[in-house]
């Protein structure tokens, strides 16, 4: 089914141009159209001429001035910092296990940031907030701190089995049954909750941007841009992994260490963006793919920028979509996420179907 | 010598857990052997016998129990992974999914040992690839997608990419497994020829009568887990190969190399 194999060690010398360039760039500019257009959107309607004139502080009404930079910018950084996050979070899972289909949630890594929340949201006595909205900075901190937590608490139990087990298979198996484990306990979490705080709880799985304030967008983008750093500097070892991890080996790459990192950077990528917006589905299994498809590449020198690029187009996408509800009302963003997502994860299925039955 | 093991032995540790968790389980024990350059091997041994472990130990590829194994005169628990890598190649047989990578890439994988941590490919990896896909007999496939090979072309990739590492030594595990009649020969053949021209070569087989016929020299693991080392007509005339393989039903017959019915008891096809 694949056209054509992109050159490498063509003897024709020197390094081809890649066949993706043009694609890359056209889904950059994409992705920077989807975020003035997330910008322009919402219950206010903000004239397209304001809104240079915002970032310049002449705006024609402070309100304009006020929902831009405290409400919309901080909303668009965050869709943009997470589709990243979680698209690369992702890529390295799903190479790590060799598995198109692993994700940040098939590790567990989303489970236990949701118990960390759960437990924050449903158990917390007297908070007397009936809304995510509405639960105070105190409160607000302490469900990220919860949830960030509940993420490293899965990531140590899984690096400690991890140590043990050699097969990443068994690792991906461990690793569906911690979200099972997760699950009942929300479950009976929930069973026993009073109805408001069921509905806050409901609420942030929901998923949402527009949690993220100004203030806090910095602690998002500092955790993503560390988790990415670390990835960028393993693209090698990455691709060698592809190979299976005898073979890695054979070829001097040091697989325990390259496991433990990818651990590392998923779950603080992960584990950050689920803490500020809920637990966002799809993303993070759907935008590897589709980085793979699109740039026809495996190398991870490409793949990880086109990865996040892909994951920044689906929650700008997402988050776009979400606002053409009619009556100003703004749709939650993971029914939206699976909207999109399950389309391109269906496609996965039958496409490698097609090719076991093709070879 | 380019590689040798003293009093070596291989297996699995013992794991820790609740009910005393797993024993030790010491497979081969007090193995000596020694690989000089320009040496082809072949290592015979029946089902179970522990070909996989012993080639997986002389690998580096799973820790050994006791004794110690050297590579040109180093301990190799000593080197760490890249200067391992760049002295011995390791061909194995575990399937993958190639993804979107070309025969050229598979093989450039080869090069790691001798590249950055970005892994750019300077014009002298690229001559190296190119070379080795030629010394395999794939030049004009580099472009093609590794994914839509056949196995036997699949298999001699892997070995150019074992090549394009540019080390003394070679291992492979099982090469010929997946692989149909003329494929099987193809392989041994190439080994052969790389065994001529330097290298040298340990190559675990079920295929006794290719092994016996291309081999410079049989490692051949017994029934009672000792390993036999000899040249081919050495190991033929002592009678291991019978000893090791033969069932009641089969033995090896020392003329044609193959496996033959006895002919006490009763044959569908005696007149």
């Amino acid at each position: 089914m694949v056209p054509e194999a992109r050159p490498l060690g063509s003897q024709d010398a020197g390094p081809p141009i890649p066949r993706g360039t043009s694609r890359f760039l056209l889904l950059s500019l994409a992705c920077i159209g989807l975020f003035f257009l997330d910008l322009l959107l919402g219950s206010v309607r903000i004239p397209l001429i304001e809104v240079p004139r915002i970032f310049l502080g002449t705006a024609s009404d402070p309100v304009w001035s006020t929902i831009m930079t405290l409400f919309r910018l901080p909303k668009a950084v965050t869709a943009v910092a997470t589709g990243a996050a979680l698209a690369v979070a992702g890529l390295i899972l799903q190479t790590l296990f060799r598995n198109p289909l692993a994700g940040p949630d098939s590790l567990g890594i989303g489970a236990g940031a949701s118990i960390g929340a759960g437990i924050v949201v449903i158990l917390a006595g007297g908070a007397g907030s009936t809304f995510l909205g509405e639960l105070g900075f105190a409160g607000y901190s302490a469900l990220a701190l919860a949830s960030s937590l509940g993420a490293a608490v899965v990531l140590a139990v899984i690096l400690a089995i991890s140590r043990r087990v050699a097969s990443s298979v068994t690792l991906l198996i461990i690793g569906i049954l911690v979200g099972y484990f997760a699950g009942s306990i929300l479950s009976v979490l929930i069973f026993f909750a009073s109805p408001q705080k069921v509905q806050v709880f409901l609420g942030w799985t929901y998923g949402s941007f527009a949690g993220v304030t100004a203030s806090r967008l910095p602690i998002l983008l500092g955790a993503a841009f560390l988790g990415i750093l670390i990835v960028a500097t393993m693209t090698k070892d990455l691709d060698a992994l592809l190979l299976g991890d005898r073979a890695a080996a054979s070829i001097g790459i040091n697989t325990r260490r390259a496991r433990t990192r990818v651990l590392i950077a998923a779950s603080l990528l992960a584990g950050t963006v689920t803490a500020f917006c809920g637990p966002i589905a799809f993303l993070g299994i759907a935008a590897p793919q589709g980085a793979r498809r699109l740039f026809r590449t495996s190398a991870h020198r490409r793949l990880v920028p086109g990865s996040a690029l892909v994951g920044i187009f689906f929650a700008l996408l997402a988050d776009v979509m979400s606002q053409g509800a009619p009556g100003g009302v703004a749709l939650p963003i993971n029914p939206l996420l699976a909207l999109l997502g399950a389309p391109v994860i269906l496609s996965i299925v039958l496409r490698s179907r097609g090719r076991e039955a093709g070879s | 010598m380019l590689l040798e093991a003293h009093k070596l032995s291989v297996g699995y540790p013992a794991q820790k857990g609740r009910e005393g968790g797993v024993p030790r389980r010491e497979i081969l024990a007090g193995i000596d052997l020694a690989l000089p350059s320009s040496r082809f091997v072949a290592l015979l041994g029946p089902n179970g016998s522990g070909k996989s472990t012993l080639i997986r130990s002389l690998a580096g590829l799973q820790p050994i129990l006791g004794g110690i194994v050297t590579l040109d005169g180093v301990n190799m628990s000593q080197l760490d992974l890249e200067d391992r890598a760049s002295r011995m190649a390791t061909v194995l047989t575990e399937r993958f999914d190639s993804g979107y990578f070309s025969v050229a890439d598979i093989v450039a994988f080869g090069r790691y040992p001798h590249t950055g941590f970005r892994n750019e490919l300077a014009p002298k990896d690229r001559e190296v690839v190119q070379s080795s896909l030629e010394a395999v007999g794939l030049e004009g496939f580099s472009r093609r997608m590794f994914a839509e090979l056949s196995d036997g072309e699949r298999q001699k990739a892997l070995i150019a990419l074992a090549l394009a590492q540019e080390t003394d030594i070679i291992i492979l595990d099982e090469p010929t497994a997946f692989l149909d009649a003329p494929a099987r020969s193809e392989i041994f053949h190439l080994v052969h020829d790389l065994a001529f021209a330097g290298k040298g070569i340990i190559l675990s087989t079920h295929e006794v009568d290719l092994a016996l016929r291309e081999a410079d020299e049989i490692w051949l693991i017994d029934r009672r887990a000792q390993l036999i080392r000899g040249n081919p007509d050495e190991v033929i005339a002592s009678g291991a190969i019978g000893a090791a393989f033969d069932s009641p039903r089969l033995a090896f017959d020392a003329a044609s190399l193959r496996f033959i019915r006895k002919n006490s008891g009763v044959s569908p096809n005696s007149p």
